[in-house]
């Protein structure tokens, strides 16, 4: 009983203690806390179910309490023209309608919103809370302030990326030495080509390298991506596609096609089957594609009546400019507040959920799974290192060949179908390649003129 | 953090200090407390995939427990018999060292048996864990199954009830059926809904998958098998089981009962296009949980929306046990094997799936399975769903009409024997009691090249 008693005395004290202390500084909390835990959320999501299937739930098992709404991103935008409107105007209108608390935006909306002041600066709330920043993989932070000039209005619970994964029996049975973190395109295309027997008549093929997808012009626009080209000069009006060193990649591009280094449409057609199955097949020593193909070999690795796959990853190809840095790491969920939001204590305390090792920890089951930015907690993907996925930064300020703000975005749909009918007509050998990129450099150019106009 | 430590020791002291005095035996507890800072992998021996463990379990737990790992070692069991893959599990066990394995029931039931599972019960009532409140009959089952102690819990189950088109029901003036009907009952009551329609917006009383299905749905609630436990001889010789194929087949013959493949005269199977009774041409189906989630949805099928005033009562009751069901089934057996390493946190992690802090915060909604600690108040349709709850999950009868050591080499080519012989009893081609004749001589002799193939099919 007296124990008890001494114990309650002394908590009290605690308490007391604590209490003075914050009155010395006279801080009052940036945000009011919740009254016995109740509160509302009004959340902007693509689907109510998969909010609350991925993290809905799992919050109100810790908040059972604050109701939360979800409001669906279709009312976000109208698209004309194929062209979402992004205008300041729709912004202020979408806020003023639907009245949100927490907004999931990827890199372009977040920068869109931002511009329009209709967010909620995090910095004050998260200094007084002292909520720790550290864990973050590299460039996290740095680019979430870097797009609000130097504030941190939201911060992203997940990234995307590509991997390169390899087949580490066809490497060793082939003799050829394991992929490495870091490679740029020739080293990539040259270790493919090891491996490059085309499918032709009697014979099923091998190949070094295949994609989630088989279009020529996307490997093209990957390898272009991750190197040091420009599309025009500097002042974004004259374009310079036709170039000798344009003119290497594309070479690259067509050789390591024609070599059977790289498994594209023609090789599918070949074969009927994709490129992720031409990799779980054996069919390629290498697949560059998204996260979630580790599922699937994962799934294939405990089905007995599947062959089994000794499988590793190594980081997608970089760009030898920027070597430290991904050329595909994309932030996809910035949870952000806006600054008109009512409960931004609610709203505060779910973007903290949002970020949590709780939360973090089941993320990979997620469907499509998803890899956590705090890399701390993250050791092991599908029974792999995490260490490639977070090997390379996150960046959001290089955009590499779109690098230069005065080339329009625009002039990408221009250029890609002239690029992938071009090449599919170099690859059936009807074309040369100076004719190609003679064509493109002319009629892209005209529709550079007309977009500056 | 310390003076909390400090806190909570003092409290566990004087609780045990308390205990003592009370004189309820100096009982040490029996595992060590849970060390909430230190950080333990457990890993966890499933054939769910990861998402579905994620959404029913993993992710709830690893909120509650944030220093719990999950390493989920997936388990896939497709094997030609249930037996099979049992013994590839224990395998598997052996081998991977898990500290929770998921088992199906009659894996559970083996390996209790071999004393290879952890005994729950000391645990059970040192933590007054509450066992009371699960499913009707459910803790009963799995001590039954397991020699009397409890060496597993089950979270979720499967079960049928009897869904109703109340707008049916009022457009013909039949009074809308009750819980605790019998087969009977339930014929009869299909019986008024004979109509003169085109075969295209004909409705039916009763909707069935198919044939078979009608004559198992029935047959098991009288607790008939078709192979005695054995496996070595059919049972199909009995009045019990002329009477339910009687029903059956005149039920269909005046198509109070409609089944979704059939088939036609000219011995083609005919498919209707959709669950006749989601599609409101049926008054009545028996069917799993599931459905809840299509009614639920609107019904929209094939661009449809069918949406309808709809219903549930209890299945079918046999009237010598009006308060029990066997259209139950458990899907998985959650237990700590003898040899795990992390037996603390793995009875946290299985308190923790069976509690019932999860029912009540927990996730939304399940479509495939319910749970066994029963129903959130915030659940859609509350009031219908707890239908499910209302009878007592049988004891000694389940939806299996052959026993586990079964191989499928018999039941795929009788299964298709048990179409094609219904069908000719449909269509008068021979009577029941020929038909009957058929299935035991050619069932005894499937049975008997199916343990000749299995026997000399050399070991796994």
């Amino acid at each position: 009983m007296e124990g008890a008693n001494i114990k309650r005395i002394s908590i009290g004290l605690l308490v007391v203690i604590l209490l003075l202390m914050n009155g010395c500084y006279g801080e009052k909390p940036v945000l009011a806390p919740l009254k016995d835990g109740k509160g509302k959320l009004r959340v902007v999501y693509d689907d109510e179910d998969q909010f609350f299937n991925d993290y809905g739930d799992y919050f109100q098992f810790l908040y059972p309490d604050i109701e939360i709404e979800v409001v669906s991103t279709t009312n976000l935008f109208t698209i004309q023209n194929n062209v979402m409107d992004r205008s300041d105007q729709k912004m202020e209108q979408f806020i003023k309608e639907n009245k949100p608390d927490v907004l999931f935006l990827n890199e372009e909306l977040f920068d869109n919103f931002l511009h329009t002041g209709l967010l909620y600066s995090l910095d004050e709330i998260m200094k007084q809370e002292q909520y720790d920043l550290s864990g973050f993989m590299p460039g996290v932070i740095e680019s979430l302030r870097d797009i609000g000039g130097g504030k941190l209005y939201g911060l992203a619970p997940f990234f995307s990326t590509f991997v390169l994964y390899y087949n580490e029996d066809l490497f060793k049975s082939n003799h050829v030495d394991l992929p490495n973190d870091k490679m740029t395109w020739p080293e990539v295309l040259q270790l493919a080509a090891r491996f490059g027997q085309p499918a032709s008549e009697g014979r099923t093929g091998q190949y070094g390298l295949s994609f989630g997808y088989t279009n020529a012009h996307l490997l093209f626009g990957e390898i272009a991506k991750a190197s040091t080209l420009q599309l025009t000069d500097p002042t974004g009006s004259k374009l310079q596609i036709h170039s000798d060193s344009w003119k290497q990649i594309m070479i690259m591009t067509v050789d390591a096609i024609r070599s059977g280094a790289v498994f594209t449409d023609q090789a599918s057609q070949a074969l009927k089957i994709s490129g992720e199955d031409a990799f779980y097949q054996d069919k390629s020593a290498m697949l560059l594609t998204g996260l979630s193909v580790a599922n699937e070999l994962e799934r294939r690795q405990i089905n007995t009546d599947m062959k089994q796959m000794n499988w590793g990853m190594v980081t997608a190809p970089i760009n030898p400019n920027y070597p430290e840095e991904s050329t595909n790491a994309h932030l996809e969920e910035i949870c952000a507040i806006p600054a008109d939001s009512v409960n931004k204590r609610a709203a505060w305390e779910f973007i903290k959920f949002m970020n949590s090792k709780e939360l973090a920890k089941s993320a990979p089951d997620m469907r499509p799974p998803k890899l956590p930015t705090r890399m701390q907690y993250m050791k092991k993907w599908k029974g792999r290192s995490t260490e490639p996925l977070y090997a390379l930064k996150l960046n959001s300020h290089h955009r590499f060949i779109w690098d230069n703000q005065r080339v329009p975005m625009e002039l990408n749909s221009a250029l890609t179908p002239l690029l992938r009918d071009g090449l599919q007509a170099v690859l059936a050998n009807g074309k040369s390649i100076d004719e190609l990129l003679d064509e493109l450099q002319v009629k892209g150019q005209e529709a550079l003129d007309k977009m500056k106009q | 953090m310390s003076m909390s430590k400090v806190l909570t020791r003092a409290i566990v002291s004087m609780l045990v200090l308390a205990m003592m005095m009370a004189g309820c035996s100096s009982e040490k507890p029996l595992l060590k407390d849970l060390d909430e800072e230190k950080e333990v992998t457990l890993r966890i021996l499933t054939n769910m995939d990861r998402m579905s463990f994620r959404n029913f379990y993993g992710g709830l737990f690893g909120i509650q427990y944030s220093n719990i790992d999950i390493e989920l070692i997936p388990f896939d069991e497709r094997y030609s018999s249930n037996l099979d893959s049992i013994v590839a599990l224990e395998a598997n066990i052996s081998r991977v060292r898990p500290d929770v394995v998921f088992l199906s029931p009659d894996a559970y039931e083996r390996l209790a048996v071999e004393h290879k599972l952890y005994n729950l019960e000391t645990i059970i009532r040192q933590e007054q864990f509450d066992v009371d409140t699960f499913l009707p009959g459910l803790i009963d089952w799995i001590r039954k199954k397991s020699g009397g102690a409890l060496y597993g819990l089950a979270p979720s189950f499967m079960g049928k009830v009897l869904f109703y088109n109340a707008d049916l029901f009022h457009q013909y003036g039949v009074e809308l059926p009750h819980d605790g009907m019998t087969w009977d009952d339930v014929l009869k009551l299909a019986a008024r809904f004979r109509n003169e329609g085109s075969s295209n917006d004909e409705v039916s009383g009763l909707y069935v998958w198919d044939i078979e299905a009608a004559i198992f749905d029935i047959s098991m609630n009288l607790g008939l098998k078709l192979v005695d436990s054995k496996g070595e001889r059919m049972l199909i010789q009995s009045e019990s089981w002329k009477r339910v194929f009687g029903q059956t087949v005149e039920a269909i013959q005046n198509r109070d009962i409609r089944p979704q493949f059939s088939i036609a005269n000219n011995g083609v199977i005919k498919e209707e296009r959709s669950d006749l009774f989601l599609a409101g041409r049926a008054a009545m189906k028996l069917d799993w949980n599931m459905s809840v989630f299509s009614l639920q949805r609107g019904n929209i099928q094939g661009g449809n929306n069918y949406a309808f005033d709809w219903g549930v009562v209890t299945a079918p009751i046999d009237p010598f046990r009006p308060g029990e069901t066997p259209y139950i089934q458990i899907p998985n057996i959650m237990a700590i094997p003898i040899e795990a390493e992390h037996k603390r946190e793995a009875w946290e992690f299985i308190k923790f799936s069976n509690g019932p802090e999860k029912v009540e915060r927990g996730l939304r909604y399940f479509p495939f399975e319910m749970m066994t600690r029963g129903l959130s108040k915030k659940t859609k349709d509350y009031n219908k769903l707890e239908t499910f709850y209302k009878l007592r999950m049988s004891q000694d009868r389940d939806s299996r009409p052959y026993p586990v050591n079964v191989p499928d080499s018999f039941t795929e080519p009788f299964d298709k024997l048990l179409n094609q012989v219904l069908t000719r009893m449909i269509r008068k081609d021979v009577t029941v009691e020929q038909g009957i004749n058929e299935l035991d001589i050619k069932g005894n002799e499937l049975l008997k090249q199916a343990r000749a193939s299995q026997n000399g099919g050399g070991q796994h």
